[in-house]
């Protein structure tokens, strides 16, 4: 078995790349079924750049999940379960919500 | 030991995704990890194979990269049989969706484990598939249908050739739910 150091999946630091991407990427816009694809997208690019930067993306695979909800008062529940080496792999989230729409993004990080 | 990983550009291709009406789970498998594995020759003798398949030592040596199908030997892809199918998922994803949920009202309290009984559910089918040396990751959106728009998406950095996604989607008159599993082959 080799003995070389095991990476961790920073979830501080992984959260706080999510709320800043979310935050930089909506800004304060009001839910808009046009403009959702565009934000997902925009979300996602950012995030994995920065993930790959930050936590030693060489060492990692990453899933960056996002769901956007028009926010009318609908309940909505999320679970998530896996498989993986709890030492190495993690999984960050950060909800944002605003009066028009709530936004659930994930990031996995698993170790190679 | 230097593994040779040189990560191209994500560029993103395009996704196959089947994006439904409303509540779309477009599982998108765009970014490829461009890894590009140099496989080592093992200095001493080329004919050791080590240890079996099915997560024994899965150290970081590879072997000789001209008999790179031989089945004792550690590989880095999964061959045909051991690889992640998709389409297998989504047929008993779906089942277990329909299967819960079929006659269901939403109802807050029971959601919650719901959502968390689906997601432990998906799991256990996914390890019962014995893909040795797959991690897994499900999630499971359950909503309330009122109407409002909805649209979920995943985005992935990891090895088009061995990694794979599944999702499974199900609607009734009060409830939503979209559940999608990420395969993520481990080296």
């Amino acid at each position: 078995m080799a003995t070389e150091e095991k990476p961790k999946f920073d979830v501080k630091a992984a959260t706080k790349i999510l709320e800043e991407v979310v935050k930089k990427v909506l800004k304060d816009a009001t839910y808009r079924s046009d403009l959702v694809q565009e934000w997902q997208s925009a979300i996602y690019q950012e995030a994995i750049a920065r993930l790959t930067t930050h936590l030693k993306g060489n060492t990692f695979k990453f899933i960056v999940t996002s769901t956007f909800l028009e926010s009318i008062g609908a309940g909505i529940h999320i679970s998530s379960t896996s498989l993986w080496d709890a030492e190495s792999d993690g999984a960050a989230v950060h909800r944002f919500e605003n009066k028009s729409m709530i936004v659930i993004v994930y990031a996995f990080g698993l170790s190679v | 030991m230097e593994r040779g990983h040189s990560i191209g550009s994500t560029a993103s291709s395009s996704d196959d995704s089947t994006s439904l009406d409303r509540g779309s789970v477009t599982s998108g498998i765009p970014s490829s990890f461009a890894s590009a594995h140099h496989q080592h020759q093992s200095s001493n003798d080329s004919n050791s194979s080590p240890s079996t398949p099915g997560g024994g030592t899965l150290g970081r040596n590879s072997t000789s990269s001209d008999r790179d199908s031989h089945r004792d030997s550690i590989s880095l892809r999964p061959t045909f049989m051991q690889k992640f199918r998709p389409a297998v998922a989504t047929k008993f994803m779906q089942q277990i969706l329909q299967t819960h949920l079929q006659h269901k009202v939403y109802n807050a309290d029971e959601a919650q484990r719901m959502s968390k009984l689906i997601a432990e559910e998906v799991k256990a089918k996914l390890i019962e598939l014995d893909l040795g040396r797959y991690k897994y990751v499900v999630n499971v959106v359950l909503g309330e249908n009122l109407g409002e728009g909805a649209r979920m998406d995943a985005r992935c950095y990891w090895d088009q050739e061995s990694d794979g996604s599944a999702q499974a989607f199900f609607t009734n008159d009060t409830l939503w739910c979209a559940a999608v599993a990420f395969a993520v082959f481990y080296y």
